[in-house]
């Protein structure tokens, strides 16, 4: 869905962007990082906003040649307030879809829709000036929404939101894909915003890509390096040396527990095969994930 | 196309709607991208559509203003051609060659209406735009810095051009409709192109630069009152200064010197205050050169800073 290779922007004395190489599948994608890191710059460069060193597709189109072919596929919620002095959100959302190439009879209805499924149908009519900061994030989603894109970008959706407002906007967001079929870029530096809807993680840190995979590749999972912990009943040593035979690291606990380190190719079920030809019984098994912000501070090179 | 409302996130929540309009992809055919600046255009004359005091009472004044000059010259023509009246007269003919000064006379009050048309609905344009972060609404699809300047200038000028040409366009057509026979119509066809000069040059300069006045800050308040200060204070000043220092030209920098200079130009009119070296009005060149230079600088200007706005205005990080 979208190529980066070798993508540099530099204002000033500043390198926004540093030689970025990366392809992204559809899915909920979250960009992650610190402010600064370039993800609002990356964005821009999607969108075909300014100019930079390298190539950028979406969709397969080149963002510097056919910026306006991808702008009618995307839709864009920006971070900062963006809506049109004196209109009520009807007439924004209608405007955006009009701009976006909709007839205006199809603008009007799908602004409805999106309004609707923003939940601002009872707000509607209402000027978008005098909306509360949430009721403003809700508009700007709607209108990024109304003229059907494939794919969306999606800058901070979450700030100045309550806790309750917070949550009502990630449920959309991970609805998103379900009901709309489209894909979802989330630009943010809230980490639990992404552990709650993503499933695809690129983290940025000046500028530079830092990582670009799956959650679970970020957190370690599938790379060979899953560590469980185990409690057995009665005869630890008789199960350890049998995992340690087995390709695994075991890091004994007595009396009854240890920390298995299982090889790439295995899962857990190997520790219940083991135990079963040692005669140990089983009493507890759990998966050592790394969390998200332990995973993210190793990848931008910081200790958890 | 309806389903349950509790099909979206949205309606778990206290505001759960009672009909979800559900959802399916657009297929249809799309708008051209060469033309979206036409939405741009409409969605600008929409707005100003709205409540009296925008637009609507403005072209009720104009429209009131050219009935006004319609009926001052019938009153001329019946004036003219009453025998009764022109003995007493004594058949100079005065009344009728009112009406050459009536025509271009009628622009001096439409412009008065084109400027408060440029305070009510020009000149907070693209300042609104910049308060509300409208740029990133816009430049995120598929409109350009000059889709956005085309659509701005036009929708503007359209709503400047129904009183500041419009009006006019009908006194002319109203003296032309008062002629008498076929051989008169023709002698008099000749007012329409010279009112629609008029009136263009008037629909320019109303429309620019205040929309260009409208760019140089984000807060409507200040831009407006720019517009009233740039039109009544510095114009005004500007038209006494020439007067008085005997350099006419200098009255060139006042709007309604410019297109009032060049109006009674096309008419071959010469409005004068004792003697031909008391005009406030600039001369015809000078009162040329400033439009063309103020449409040149406006358009440049606008153009420029949404440009930049284009650049800058997507957010940091």
């Amino acid at each position: 869905m979208i190529e980066l290779e070798n993508v540099s922007k530099r204002y000033g004395s500043i390198q926004a962007l540093a030689e970025v190489t990366a392809a992204i599948d559809g899915g909920v994608i979250g960009l992650l990082g610190p402010n600064g890191a370039g993800k609002s710059t990356l964005l821009k460069v999607l969108l075909g906003l300014i100019d930079h060193g390298g190539e950028a597709r979406v969709f397969g189109l080149s963002s510097r040649k056919e910026s306006f072919k991808i702008r009618d596929r995307v839709g864009y919620m920006p971070e900062m307030d963006s809506y049109l002095a004196g209109m009520n959100a009807v007439e924004m959302c209608t405007y955006a879809g009009e701009l976006g190439g909709l007839p205006r009879s199809e603008a009007m209805q799908r602004a409805h829709e999106a309004l609707y499924y923003a939940g601002l149908e009872d707000k509607r009519y209402q000027k978008v000036d005098a909306y509360s900061t949430g009721q403003k994030q809700r508009v700007k989603l709607a209108q990024a929404l109304v003229h059907d894109p494939e794919l969306l970008f999606l800058d901070e959706p979450t700030n100045g939101l309550d806790p309750s407002a917070r949550g009502d906007m990630l449920d959309l967001i991970a609805d998103l894909p379900k009901r709309r079929k489209c894909s979802i870029i989330l630009s943010t530096h809230l980490l639990p915003d992404v552990e709650r809807v993503c499933n695809n993680v690129i983290i940025m840190q000046q500028g530079r890509l830092r990582f670009s995979g799956t959650m679970a590749a970020l957190r370690g999972e599938g790379r060979g390096d899953r560590v469980v912990d185990v409690e057995v009943k009665a005869d630890m040593a008789a199960l350890a040396d049998r995992l340690a035979a087995a390709g695994c690291e075991v890091e004994r606990a007595p009396p009854v527990g240890m920390t298995v380190t299982l090889p790439a190719d295995q899962d857990a079920r190997m520790i219940f095969r083991e135990a079963r030809a040692a005669g140990a019984q089983v009493r507890h098994v759990a998966t050592q994930t790394m969390s998200l912000e332990a995973a993210f501070l190793r990848e931008l090179g910081a200790e958890p | 196309m309806s389903e349950a409302a509790a099909g979206t996130p949205a309606a778990k929540g206290k505001t759960a709607a009672v009909h979800d309009l559900g959802y399916k992809p657009y297929e249809g055919p799309r708008r051209p991208q060469s033309t979206r600046h036409r939405v741009i255009v409409w969605n600008q004359i929409a707005m100003a559509w709205r409540g009296w005091w925008r637009m609507k009472m403005w072209l009720i004044g104009a429209a009131m203003m050219a009935i006004g000059f319609g009926a001052a010259i019938y009153l001329m023509f019946f004036v003219t051609k009453n025998p009764i009246v022109q003995g007493m007269l004594g058949g100079s003919g005065a009344p009728l060659r009112m009406t050459e000064f009536l025509l271009p006379q009628s622009v001096d009050f439409t412009t008065m209406i084109a400027f408060v048309l440029g305070l009510t609905v020009v000149a907070g344009v693209v300042a609104d735009d910049m308060r509300a972060g409208a740029f990133e609404f816009y430049f995120s699809r598929p409109v350009r810095p000059v889709d956005y300047v085309y659509g701005k200038v036009v929708g503007s000028g359209l709503i400047i051009a129904a009183v500041a040409l419009g009006a006019p366009l009908i006194v002319a057509l109203s003296r032309v409709g008062m002629a008498g026979g076929g051989g008169e119509v023709a002698d008099s066809l000749h007012y329409i192109p010279r009112m629609a000069a008029a009136g263009v040059t008037a629909t320019a300069l109303y429309t620019l630069v205040p929309l260009a006045i409208s760019a140089i800050g984000s807060r409507r308040r200040y831009t407006i009152a720019g517009w009233a200060m740039f039109y009544l204070v510095i114009g005004n000043t500007a038209m006494l200064i020439g007067h008085e220092s005997g350099i006419s030209a200098i009255g060139a920098i006042s709007i309604k010197g410019t297109v009032m200079s060049i109006t009674y130009a096309l008419f071959d009119v010469k409005i004068l205050f004792g003697s031909e070296e008391e005009t406030f009005l600039p001369p015809v060149e000078a009162a040329v050169a400033a439009a063309v230079t103020y449409t040149a600088i406006s358009i440049g200007f606008l153009y420029w800073r949404v440009r930049r706005a284009e650049r800058a205005g997507m957010g940091g990080g």
